[in-house]
């Protein structure tokens, strides 16, 4: 039973470690764009301001529907389900307010919209963090 | 044979196509591609729902320009609708959006089914220009109550909602925001013009609004959302023929001069002319884990006699379990002012039938356009999936006598009236 121990008390720190990780907000490398608060984030993501501070339209992207990054995002971001932030995006895209970012199904994928666009910007799982990305905010 | 089927069924099907063609057009998931944000997208919005409600004499309705659903009688119509939208962005500035809607109507053809055909052009970051056929946008529910997917209940509340039959108008309209404190805000201004087919004595009467101008003041953030909403406009003429109150008018003149004493006074009263009238709304919504509240009061504001002032109201509170939402409701509409009660007949025309036939007539133009009603409701939405939601809703309503401009009917109640509507609906985008 002893040998287990180590293994248990390494699991018993993973888990906890991978449920709290970090999600980052990222950009291309070649956009400006040095930090965004909470506030800016939030009003990119809920449509309320689809542009940089350089004045340039942003490409938002966004990750399946069903991905557990996704659902920690809005929650963290503005306390909101994922089915109450499809509710209010069809409140807005149906008054020809604004459209919902871009959902891109795989999370590899993101990564490579950010690098391939000037104007992108999605978030990710800190871990799965690369380099040839800029990180503008973090979320908690 | 496609022509023997329902109109409503046949926009089903052919709306069931539309999502199909869509569902391949569309870009939908993009890829990891270099992407061009000048798209053209297609989206929509259905609603299939069971509505079971009514009684004997008034038919319940989600709209005034639907046909009713009288007692034991189960509808697929009343709460149905398939929406189609098509925004093309051309430049960075330029964009244009379509919208077709299918439902009930006392009409229905393709142009009456263009609920939005407008373009859209971005000023700078703050200042947006729209012009063409442009949603109201006026109330809470402004131009989405058709998205059965973007609100809670089984439909937008009755007692606020099914009186304002003009989704669109044809016009232009400005819209400001900036950030404002923690939130937003944005002003709406807008000119226009809109008209619509009511049911009118089971027939398609065509209802017009002129010099229509209005404005919105919206502020929201992330929990609080407030709106407060004005329109003014004139009736049209036009609404003389369409209620049939320039004859009524008339004969009353004639009865003046027959020795019916202040029966030309009743004859001004009836007849429209120039008839204007102010439409107010104040809405405010909290959404905040586990709890989304949301209310609304309007006051329309009008010197017509036959279509009175009234304030119309709800309130709404929700109560979130993760994919389940549990709500309670309610709601009353009413006039500000009592029925209008025709004096009888003078002993001298008392005993004409013609003279009886007009007076009771008259009576009943004001009985049937008078609103008087209290309502509570329970339900609960189900998120079955990210674009999915069922929801189930039972609305308890009381009528007044003669309260019955909501309902359809062709025999007036002579007492109060409690009726029970049962809604079972499931709403999808795409």
């Amino acid at each position: 039973m002893k040998r287990w121990i180590p293994f248990i008390l390494t699991l018993a720190l993973l888990v906890p470690i991978g449920a709290e990780a970090a999600i980052v907000v990222v950009v291309n490398n070649a956009n400006p764009t040095e930090k965004m608060s909470e506030r800016e984030l939030i009003d990119m993501y809920m449509g309320r301001n689809l542009y940089f501070a350089n004045g340039q339209l942003a490409l938002r992207l966004d990750h399946s529907p069903k991905s557990s990054v996704r659902r920690d995002f809005y929650r963290q971001l503005v306390g909101k389900t994922v089915a109450q932030v499809n509710a209010y995006w069809a409140r807005l895209l149906f008054t020809g307010t604004a459209a919902p970012p871009h959902v891109i199904p795989d999370k590899s994928e993101v990564i490579e919209a950010v690098k391939k666009n000037v104007n992108a910007i999605g978030y990710i799982d800190e871990a799965d963090l690369v380099e040839d990305l800029k990180v503008v905010g973090r979320i908690d | 044979m496609f022509s023997s089927i329902h109109t409503p069924l046949r926009w089903l099907i052919c709306g069931s196509c539309l999502v199909l063609m869509a569902w391949f057009i569309s870009p939908g998931l993009v890829n990891a591609q270099v992407i061009n944000d000048n798209d053209f997208k297609v989206s929509g919005f259905l609603t299939l729902g069971a509505t079971r409600g009514g009684d004997e004499f008034l038919g319940f309705r989600r709209f005034v320009s639907q046909e009713g659903v009288f007692e034991d009688e189960w509808s697929y119509k009343t709460d149905s609708v398939i929406g189609v939208q098509f925004d093309k962005k051309f430049t960075s500035n330029w964009a244009a959006t379509v919208q077709l809607v299918g439902r009930e109507r006392i009409k229905n053809s393709f142009k009456e089914s263009i609920d939005w055909a407008f373009l859209k052009y971005r000023i700078n970051p703050n200042l947006t220009a729209r012009a063409g056929r442009i949603g109201m946008s006026i109330y809470m529910l402004s131009d989405y109550r058709n998205v059965g997917f973007a609100y809670l209940w089984a439909r937008p509340p009755t007692d606020f909602y099914s009186l304002i039959a003009f989704d669109y108008y044809d016009g232009a309209d400005i819209v400001f925001n900036a950030p404002l404190g923690s939130g937003t805000f944005k002003a709406k201004f807008l000119v226009g013009s809109s008209e619509n087919k009511f049911r009118f004595n089971d027939s398609a009467a065509e209802f017009k609004l002129n010099n229509m101008f209005g404005a919105s003041l919206l502020w929201e953030n992330q929990t609080w959302r407030f709106r407060y909403g004005f329109l003014s406009f004139d009736f049209d003429d036009s609404i003389n023929q369409v209620l049939g109150t320039d004859l009524v008018a008339d004969a009353f003149e004639l009865a003046d001069a027959f020795g019916w004493d202040g029966a030309d006074n009743t004859a001004d009263d009836i007849r429209a002319e120039g008839e204007s009238a102010l439409y107010h709304a104040l809405g405010f919504v909290y959404e905040k884990l586990p709890w989304t509240i949301q209310g609304e009061i309007s006051y329309l504001d009008t010197d017509y006699d036959v279509i009175k002032s009234n304030i119309t109201r709800y309130i709404s509170v929700g109560y979130i379990f993760d994919e389940i939402t549990v709500y309670g409701m309610l709601g009353k509409g009413s006039q500000t002012s009592s029925r209008t009660k025709l004096p009888d007949l003078p002993d001298s025309l008392s005993s004409i039938p013609l003279a009886v036939q007009l007076r009771d007539g008259a009576q009943l133009l004001y009985n049937a356009s008078y609103a008087d009603q209290e309502s509570i409701a329970a339900g609960a939405r189900w998120d079955l999936r990210y674009d999915i939601a069922l929801k189930m809703q039972l609305d308890h309503i009381r009528v007044e006598e003669n309260g019955t401009v909501y309902w359809a009917s062709d025999t007036l109640p002579d007492k109060d009236r409690a009726i029970n509507i049962v809604s079972i609906n499931l709403n999808y985008i795409f």
